[in-house]
């Protein structure tokens, strides 16, 4: 467990400048879905085509606040797929470092660790962007937005790691997949194209909709578009009942292929 | 007048062209999750859009030119960073073939291929989503369409030289290249109709190849005789460019080698 927080604080310094693109990118990304509108239509018709999407009366300002908090989901979904994926292969696969893994833990326990640990730090890593962002036009307010938004998209990464974790154990020990980004790279944004941020539920296909609802993902961005439209009271029942049956259902999963892997890869 | 240059372009035509086997479960990836990433973007744009249809033909054709340069970007990405851990980078410089040679050797796929089909992916699931017909992506003017797709090569080779040069010569790292993919944006997604003087934007060397897409379905922003006039100069003036900066490129490491960085 130190080593991990040890390694994901050393990563977080080596690998700044990939932070810094993935708080601009869904920055850009939110910017873009209300300026590319605008440059062809009437700012209010915009205004009001996604006020009424949101189900709720909003001003230019309120749009922009939203949309920012909504592409907070864009690198935590991004992020923590894709990198437990890739470097529970590359430490196997690549790096060789398998035998020192071995020799201090087991798989079930590696894995583990690395499905709840890293997604929180590396949660908090790429969503800092908020802090000053909300901070500079909320106010104080603000930063209590931002602990609410924060709590769900921890929530939400901690079942995103362990879904990734079973990826990572089927890519790693059950295939012969010589490129594993290839899959780690389209699962976060078909998650994302199935969840519906910025659009409404019916609009998107079936199939893309119901691989989204294998995460909490289209929970998450119920839950943080209503926290982001500042209603006092959200519910969030259905949000946690939904978190709490998918990540029971895949920590279980991870502890059993978990074992089952670690005798395998002993062997 | 010497059949040599075009037997060596001929060469490393044929070179990437089987290079794509290699490459091949990466071009299917991207294919898809670029087409899954557009959708996050292009979908939300167009439905808050005035005129959905309208908003269909004039965001849609700058996809075909993004996915193609974007390309290019990593491609020259691919060369200097990947390529240097594994030697293949030097290999490549033995044998005469410098950043720009390689870029050339994949442009043909990467823009008539790879372009191609995630624009059409593109443009069948935007329209699915925003309940237009799939047959909205077939272009009005084929012709437009066609110097649009001819005019993304110099474009595609200007792009990933200049990414190579500047990621070259600097120490940054290579994390700062998918802002310059962002940078792209502004001439191809975003339509120029946002400044007083729109041809300001064909300082980003894909807006003419986006601008003659969206000609092909009539809602170009800047004047079509000037895109036909503009498009062979620019073209020209763009592959020379492009060539200057992958010898100069090649210069640099042969003086000061280049490292394996991230």
């Amino acid at each position: 467990m130190k080593a991990l927080l040890y390694r994901e604080l050393i990563w977080f310094k080596r690998f700044l400048a990939d932070y810094i693109v993935s708080w601009v990118l869904p920055s850009a990304i939110s910017f873009m879905i209300i300026y590319l509108p605008v440059t062809i239509s009437d700012v209010n018709v915009v205004i009001d085509k996604f006020s009424s999407i949101v189900g709720v009366r909003l001003d230019i300002t309120s749009v922009i606040i939203v949309t920012l908090i909504m592409s907070s989901l864009i690198p935590v979904v991004s992020v923590v797929i894709n990198d437990i994926i890739q470097t529970l292969f590359s430490e196997f696969k690549f790096l060789e470092v398998s035998s020192t893994i071995l020799e201090t833990t087991t798989i079930r326990r590696y894995l583990l660790a690395n499905a709840l640990v890293r997604p929180i730090l590396m949660t908090f890593f790429v969503t800092m962007y908020l802090i000053p962002a909300l901070t500079a036009v909320l106010g104080l307010h603000g930063l209590v937005v931002y602990i609410y938004i924060e709590l769900a998209l921890q929530l939400t990464s901690m079942v995103l790691g362990l879904y990734a974790a079973l990826f990572a154990m089927l890519i790693t020990f059950y295939t012969n997949i010589s490129r594993p980004w290839s899959i780690a790279n389209s699962i976060p944004p078909a998650i994302l194209a199935g969840s519906g941020i910025y659009l409404q539920a019916y609009s998107i296909p079936p199939i893309l909709r119901l691989f989204a609802q294998t995460t909490p993902v289209p929970q998450a961005v119920e839950l943080i578009q209503v926290i982001a439209l500042g209603m006092s009271a959200p519910n969030i029942t259905h949000f946690l009942a939904v978190t709490a049956v998918l990540l029971s259902t895949y920590l279980t999963l991870t502890g059993f292929m978990g074992v089952k892997t670690d005798i395998k890869v002993r062997k | 007048m010497s059949l040599k240059p075009l037997l060596r372009i001929l060469k490393i035509l044929y070179f990437g062209t089987y290079l794509i086997k290699i490459h091949l479960t990466s071009y299917i990836a991207s294919i898809i999750n670029g087409a899954l990433w557009f959708i996050l973007i292009l979908v939300p744009a167009m439905t808050f859009s005035e005129d959905v249809s309208k908003a269909f033909t004039i965001f849609l054709p700058g996809v075909l030119v993004l996915m193609s340069c974007g390309v290019a970007v990593a491609a020259a990405i691919e060369f200097l960073r990947w390529y240097v851990n594994q030697g293949l980078t030097d290999m490549f410089r033995e044998c005469g073939l410098n950043v720009f040679s390689y870029l050339l050797s994949g442009v043909h796929i990467d823009t008539f291929i790879f372009g191609l089909l995630s624009y059409m992916l593109i443009g069948a699931a935007s329209s699915y989503y925003v309940g237009l017909k799939p047959s909205a992506i077939i272009p009005l003017r084929p012709l437009y369409f066609m110097a649009s797709l001819l005019t993304i090569i110099p474009a595609y080779l200007l792009i990933g030289s200049m990414t190579a040069y500047i990621y070259t010569v600097t120490r940054i790292s290579s994390a700062w290249m998918l802002l310059a993919q962002m940078i792209l944006t502004i001439g191809t997604l975003v339509p120029p109709s946002t400044s007083v003087n729109p041809l300001i934007y064909l300082i980003n060397p894909a807006t003419l190849a986006s601008e003659l897409a969206r000609a092909a379905y009539g809602s170009n922003v800047v004047d079509e005789s000037i895109l036909i006039v503009l498009a062979l100069p620019l073209s020209v003036i763009y592959i020379i460019i492009a060539y200057l900066l992958g010898v100069r490129s090649d210069r640099y490491i042969s003086r000061y080698g280049l490292e394996y960085r991230y």
